[in-house]
């Protein structure tokens, strides 16, 4: 092997005049495979820098993904992957806009380009941006029809605009990529029940179950189960799924409104008894001690158990149109009138806030509308949704006065000892 | 014992046990059929052998609906006058009515039809029906004969003898003018709607019911009306790419109408002055009753997805709205339902009226229970009286004693209003089977749809369901307007399989007050079993049937005693009645001799 270089290397340096040129050029060579050798192991080992970082994020050890950013810092051809990692850990951080900034300046790097498309529509997707993640999102699906990040982002992103179909289309080809993950069918169930299909989510709740869901989910997916079971009045059924859950307040409220149902009123009894005990103004408890007193012909003890959850819940329609209709039947018509005015002004609220769901869906640029729903939530006590609302305004006009007063307000409503 | 008969103990026992389960004695004789009517039922009259659609190996349940709709000779279908716009008042025609027209002692039928609406072809004018009952199980088309010829879009039908000349009179309500048509006594009508003012402009008209609001013997008519409906304002919802009616939520809500009768064959609108007109709503069944027994008729209207109304009479024609305060403006959970049809009937035997509402697709029909003190409450869930109905619409509903056991069961017309729902929602159908609940005489009801014969079989859309005795064999049958369809004509076979309860029909002539006792309260004692009723013309769903009381009498083989309370009369007491016919009740004068024409099979 070492010949036929050697006899190559003496045609070479033939017509050189003397060994100093040699010398030189020989040099001149093993320099350049040097600069090459450090050039060919630099950019291996910021590939492996690079790998290491995905991993980390996965792992969501961002500290590990700034060390490897740092050692990125400076070389050639890197920039992209540099911007990708800045903008998946100001993701990480709840920092989507500048997120989406550093994702805009690799998005066009062919290697990343799916990852900062998903990426990216994640980052949309927090901001409520939602039709442009869907746009991003299907652009990622387009390069990679196998990437079951953008179907789950894409699932939820669908969810959030209505639209049901899409939604459960992408979340039927998650399930089909993701074979053993119970996350799709958990959540399919999850929107049969809110949309009242309960028929339906039944089978998806019991696919989601042999998926092996991990606890606290499966615990939540078997009461979700549950309460379809319930609202198709298959008593026996949502018994037997109940007893597979831990016992809770919330196991055994359920499992006497399936006793109560079935005529079974002792039972019922001894579990509100026992669920109450526990968790004293839960809300469907309460509710359901009240009916359950009524059945027993005890008026006043059902009057006792909705104006506890009066005053736990003091905007909660449905408390205020029971206690009317109960303090009616005790003869007490001024408390009656009183509880059903109050239930008819939640009424018209719950009404108007219902209607502007629709409204603002059909005009997703509207931020009056918003606001509004923003408005009408904390008139039902609900903060949280209100909140949502207000930021929903906030992100389609920033400056939308009544939003930011709302918001303010309710900052230092929080900010209150 | 050796261990081979150890064995056989093993073996035998678990046998015996089951076998001793199902042939154990029932808790109350009465309610369950007896072994000669199931076996009966078994071999001779349920048409399940062979190949047989049977739905499944349920056992016979106690009671059997035939479906003869074949045998009866009734041509009428039904048309929506649907074109592909998807106009709303498509989805919610019609009733239908039972009434003996002819005074023959045959109940009749009159079928309300659609008609076509813009951009609907139709090769044929469609048109309402009259079919006269021959008595054997089969009917006339008489509507050219007797003058009832109708091509208006209608809705629902109820009929009473308005005038108080001894014949049946009807009125339709349509989308557009109703119809008043007067008997003449002779198997014919005369249309007389201009003459007695009644036409109630060009509403889309629902549930109607004549009841005598003033108690002056006269007998007034109240008309619900659906909604302000128009074309102008029509648009179609899509869902999943397949189009939708948009539903009431689209159109504003329309008053209902209340006319008085004043005797000279007109009729005034006093809507305004009965405090009917502060309350527009988006009527669809009624119910006119006196449920809280302080002898005045009062008015139940169902709303769809709006509130209910409960119009409380003061007993001279004032009404005031007050079914927030009784309890029948939402269901329990403070709802307003889809709501469609309505009726009532002490289901419990406590002796107060109870009412029962149908409602839209994944709610709950809800049993409104009346506890007798002015109020009503919610018992849907605890009774068990909505079982089977959750995915689809209910529509026409009954309570009726089916198996004459003094105890009244439920039957709920089913089938979906969105006619491409099989599309899009894999839980429902336009076409759905009827439910039928029998009433175990505990306070619960058992679905036993599968199990009641080859009449809970078909699968249609259906509307209106009205309930009477067609064969006058003591047994209550069953009719079903079905949208875009025939209808079906249900035989009860109770007696037919071997049923041994016994039963009284009693039907009222009213002298000073009005003539068909519309309003009357009836009690009936028989041993321990005591039950009311009240007669009415109009309820259900926009429908009309019985003017003849009919009350289950068990095992009991006499009817002590029954007590008649005439709205704006007196009360007559008659006692120690013979059973299994029909009693006529004249008002002052007790029971007149049974009739000719009713001859009972028992």
């Amino acid at each position: 092997m070492v010949q036929p270089i050697t006899v190559r290397l003496s045609r070479v340096v033939k017509p050189l005049e003397s060994r100093w040129q040699l010398a030189a050029l020989l040099a001149a060579l093993l320099s350049a495979l040097a600069v090459a050798a450090a050039v060919v192991w630099h950019r291996g080992a910021a590939d492996r820098s690079f790998k290491r970082a995905l991993a980390a994020l996965d792992a969501r050890q961002f500290e590990l993904v700034q060390r490897e950013l740092a050692r990125l810092d400076g070389i050639a051809g890197f920039e992209p992957h540099r911007h990708f990692l800045r903008g998946t850990v100001l993701l990480a951080g709840g920092q989507c806009f500048a997120a989406l900034e550093e994702f805009g300046r690799c998005v066009d790097h062919p290697e990343l380009r799916v990852r900062t498309l998903i990426l990216s529509g994640q980052a949309l997707y927090r901001v409520k941006r939602f039709r442009d993640a869907v746009g991003l999102l299907v652009q990622a699906l387009e390069a990679d029809p196998q990437a079951a990040d953008a179907y789950a982002c894409l699932a939820a992103a669908y969810d959030d605009l209505g639209l049901l179909n899409e939604a459960f289309q992408a979340w039927s080809r998650l399930a089909e990529l993701r074979p053993d993950d119970f996350y799709p069918h958990r959540m399919m169930g999850l929107r049969c029940k809110d949309f009242e299909r309960w028929e339906s989510a039944v089978p998806m709740y019991q696919e989601a179950l042999q998926r092996q869901p991990p606890q606290p989910d499966r615990n939540e997916i078997l009461l979700e189960m549950a309460e379809c079971q319930i609202r198709l009045q298959r008593w026996e059924e949502a018994l037997g799924t109940l007893a597979q859950c831990f016992p809770s307040p919330q196991r055994w409220t359920k499992e006497a409104e399936c006793h109560l149902s079935a005529g079974r009123l002792d039972e019922a009894q001894q579990l509100l008894d026992r669920s109450l005990q526990h968790s004293p103004v839960d809300l469907s408890a309460l509710l359901l001690a009240g009916t359950l007193a009524l059945q027993q012909g005890k008026g006043e003890a059902a009057v006792a158990a909705w104006q506890r959850a009066a005053i736990a819940y003091p905007r909660e329609y449905v408390v205020h149109y029971k206690l009317s209709q109960a303090f009616r039947r005790l003869g007490k018509e001024a408390e009656a009138k009183r509880h059903a005015d109050l239930a008819e002004e939640l009424r018209q609220v719950r009404l108007e806030f219902s209607q502007l769901h629709a409204t603002a869906a059909a005009e997703p640029d509207n931020a009056d509308v918003r606001c509004r729903l923003g408005v009408l939530a904390k008139q039902l006590d609900r903060s949280d949704l209100a909140r949502g609302w207000f930021h929903a305004a906030l992100s389609i006009n920033p400056r939308h006065a009544e939003a930011l007063q709302h918001l303010t307000g309710q900052a230092r409503q929080a900010s209150k000892p | 014992m050796g261990r081979r008969s150890w064995i056989g103990v093993a073996i035998l026992v678990p046998i015996l046990a089951i076998v001793g389960w199902f042939v154990r004695p029932p808790r109350n004789p009465s309610r369950s059929p007896t072994a000669d009517q199931t076996a009966h039922a078994v071999t001779s009259t349920v048409p399940w052998g062979g190949a047989s659609p049977r739905p499944s190996n349920l056992p016979i349940g106690p009671i059997q609906l035939r479906d003869v709709t074949d045998e009866t000779g009734i041509t009428f279908r039904h048309t929506d006058g649907s074109g592909g716009h998807h106009y709303d008042p498509e989805t919610v025609t019609s009733g239908l009515a039972l009434f003996d027209f002819d005074g023959d002692g045959w109940i009749d039928i009159y079928f309300p039809n659609g008609a076509p609406l813009p951009g609907s072809k139709a090769d044929t004018t469609p048109r309402h029906a009259l079919y006269r009952n021959r008595g054997d199980w089969t009917f006339e088309d008489v509507s050219e004969a007797s003058g009832v010829l109708c091509t208006a879009f209608g809705l629902g039908a109820t009929a009473a003898d308005y005038d108080n000349d001894g014949d049946l009179d009807f009125y339709v309500s349509n989308y557009g003018p109703k119809v008043l048509f007067r008997n003449n006594g002779d198997g014919t009508f005369q249309e007389v709607t201009q003459e007695a003012g009644v036409a109630d402009g060009d509403r889309l008209g629902a549930g109607v019911a004549f009841l005598d609001v003033d108690r002056d013997g006269l007998l007034d008519l109240f008309v619900a009306n659906y909604m302000k409906f128009s074309y102008d304002k029509h648009f179609v919802v899509f869902r999943d790419g397949y189009p939708e009616y948009p539903g009431p939520k689209a159109y504003p809500p329309d008053r209902h109408s209340l006319y008085r009768n004043l005797g000279d064959g007109t009729f005034a609108d006093i809507t305004d002055a009965s405090g009917i007109a502060q309350h527009p709503g988006k009527g669809m069944g009624i119910v006119c009753a006196d449920y809280d027994r302080d002898g005045d008729t009062d008015i139940f209207v169902l709303n769809d997805v709006f509130q209910n109304f409960c119009f409380e009479n003061d007993g001279y024609g004032n009404f005031e709205e007050v079914a927030l305060a009784n309890g029948f403006k939402y269901n329990s959970e403070g709802m307003a339902l889809g709501s469609m049809g309505v009726d009532c009937g002490d289901y419990d035997n406590d002796g107060w009226l109870d009412f029962y509402q149908t409602s839209y697709h994944r709610e709950l029909p809800v049993l409104f229970r009346n506890l007798g003190n002015g109020l009503l409450e919610d018992v849907t869930v605890g009774t068990g009286a909505g079982q089977g109905t959750l995915n689809n619409v209910k529509w026409g509903c009954g309570f009726v004693d089916f198996d004459n056991d003094g105890w009244r069961d439920l039957f709920v017309a089913m089938g979906h209003l969105q006619d491409l729902i099989d599309h899009y929602d894999e839980t429902s159908s336009y076409r759905a089977k009827n439910v039928l609940l029998w009433n175990d005489g505990q306070g619960r009801f058992v679905d036993v749809t599968d199990r009641a014969g080859d009449g809970m079989l078909p699968v249609f859309s259906s509307r209106g369901a009205a309930f009477e005795d067609l064969d006058n064999d003591g047994d209550v049958d069953v009719v079903i307007l079905n949208a875009r369809d025939r209808p079906t004509v249900l035989r009860n076979m109770y007696y037919e399989s071997g049923g041994r309860n016994h039963w009284l029909q009693i039907l009222l002539r009213g002298v000073k007050t009005n003539r068909d006792g519309v309003g009357a309260q009836v009690r009936v004692v028989a041993g321990g079993l005591k039950q009311i009723a009240e007669v009415h013309s109009g309820r259900g769903y926009q429908s009309h049937w019985g003017l003849r009381l009919h009350f289950g009498l068990g095992p009991h083989d006499h009817v002590d005693r029954i007590e008649v309370r005439w709205i704006g009369g007196g009360t007559d007491i008659v006692e120690n009645v013979p059973i299994n016919r029909l009693a006529i009740i004249v008002e002052g004068h007790g029971i007149a001799e049974q009739p000719s024409f009713f001859v009972p099979r028992q």
